[in-house]
């Protein structure tokens, strides 16, 4: 039987070929997942929160200045400065910001809170805007168990021609984590 | 006898002078909070309930604290307690003011007592053994039951504390923030391992082989074949 052993050999490689195409998935994949394999470790984390404490406490206040005549330009607050009082028990790195949240009002007569003005041991004096939180005090260290206070100093200028009455403004004095 | 009772007088001036310039300048007004940042993990629908501490340590005037917050986005939020108008008797007159909670002046104490008010809370002090009486301000944020997960917001609380310190020009008010963010999760938590991406001759490995084979027995029946032609 001339060619029977190159029909066997035929055979057998169409054989190799079907159960080749059976398992082609799992033989592939196994390869790709050699390529994404990971390393394995068995170190266990522990984590703890330290809960963040600030406090902030107003000395000198309200802020006064007494009886100015119109056209009066910076004069000093009668009661300076303004102490901001960083409890002892804060634990954060603090800012220190100042906010002009109204104008000078005395019934219907106003003038701008931009006549105010302030200043710290770091800083020349800077004048507030309406509703604008101006930096007083950047990245205080955290006070180490004991008060610290951050003085700030006020001046005001009253416009010329300005109608008599006793005007008030507030401002906001924001403590945050730097 | 003339100059002592002119001494008495004149120490009788300069201790309520001393007395009345400490009262008039003693005014001090502020309160504490913690903690200052909080990150919480919720699935859509779900709400996350946040408390903060606010206390008054160090003041001696009882700080109004007014609540508010801004956010990335239009979660419901609720404050507890509410926005009401409060109404005080002070030398000048009655003074009706809107706050959400005031905070007396109170020290730090040893221990904490056995039964602590709805509302209140004994902090541990930070640096000392010692405790902070605080009252808890609770904030309820509600997570859309549509939110998507993954995505992630972020919302600003803001406490503003103002004292009754009589009159002046320039009125300052205490302002503290707490920082949260919360991160919309799913239900199940699942971890599944992201395989790399063979190169394409072995993701087609498997069909190349079989096509060379076939080949390769085509072939042979060819052969054989002609070789029987022959």
């Amino acid at each position: 039987m001339e060619g029977m052993k190159e029909i066997y050999a035929s055979i057998v490689i169409l054989i190799i070929a079907l159960i080749f195409f059976g398992f082609k998935d799992q033989i592939t994949t196994g390869i790709a997942r050699i390529t994404g394999f990971t390393e394995w470790s068995d170190v266990t984390q522990a984590s703890v929160t330290v809960n963040e404490f600030i406090s902030a406490t107003l000395f000198n206040v309200p802020i006064q200045f007494g009886n100015l005549n119109p056209g009066t330009t910076n004069q000093e607050a009668t009661n300076n400065p303004l102490e901001v009082q960083v409890g002892g028990e804060t634990n954060v790195n603090y800012n220190i910001t100042l906010n002009g949240t109204s104008d000078f009002v005395n019934d219907t007569n106003t003038f701008s809170i931009s006549n105010l003005e302030f200043n710290t041991t770091s800083l020349d004096w800077t004048s507030y805007e309406l509703n604008v939180e101006k930096t007083a005090y950047a990245n205080q260290p955290a006070p180490a168990g004991t008060p610290v206070n951050n003085s700030i100093w006020h001046r005001i200028s009253v416009p010329a021609g300005q109608i008599a009455g006793t005007y008030t403004a507030n401002i906001t004095v924001t403590v945050k984590k730097a | 006898m003339k100059l002592d009772r002119f001494v008495g007088f004149g120490l009788l001036i300069f201790i309520l002078a001393t007395f009345s310039i400490e009262y008039g300048f003693a005014q001090s007004c502020g309160f504490g909070a913690t903690p200052l940042t909080a990150h919480a993990s919720a699935i859509p629908g779900q709400k996350v309930v946040v408390t903060w501490n606010l206390y008054n340590m160090y003041s001696d005037r009882k700080a109004h604290i007014v609540l508010s917050y801004t956010a990335d986005t239009d979660w419901e939020v609720t404050i507890e307690p509410d926005l009401r108008n409060v109404s005080y008797e002070l030398p000048t007159g009655i003074v009706t003011i809107q706050e959400n909670l005031a905070l007396d002046p109170l020290p730090p104490v040893e221990y904490k007592p056995e039964v602590i008010p709805y509302g209140t809370s004994y902090i541990k002090h930070p640096n000392a053994d010692l405790y902070i009486p605080a009252k808890v301000v609770t904030f309820t944020i509600q997570v859309p039951q549509d939110a998507k997960v993954g995505e992630s917001h972020k919302f600003h609380f803001v406490a503003k504390g103002n004292c009754f310190t009589g009159t002046g020009a320039v009125i300052p008010s205490v302002e503290l923030g707490l920082d949260v963010t919360i991160d919309v999760v799913p239900q199940e938590f699942y971890e599944r391992e992201i395989i790399a991406k063979a190169p394409w001759y072995i993701r087609y490995a498997g069909t190349i082989i079989v096509l060379v084979l076939i080949a390769l027995a085509a072939a042979i029946v060819v052969l054989v074949r002609r070789r029987k032609v022959k």
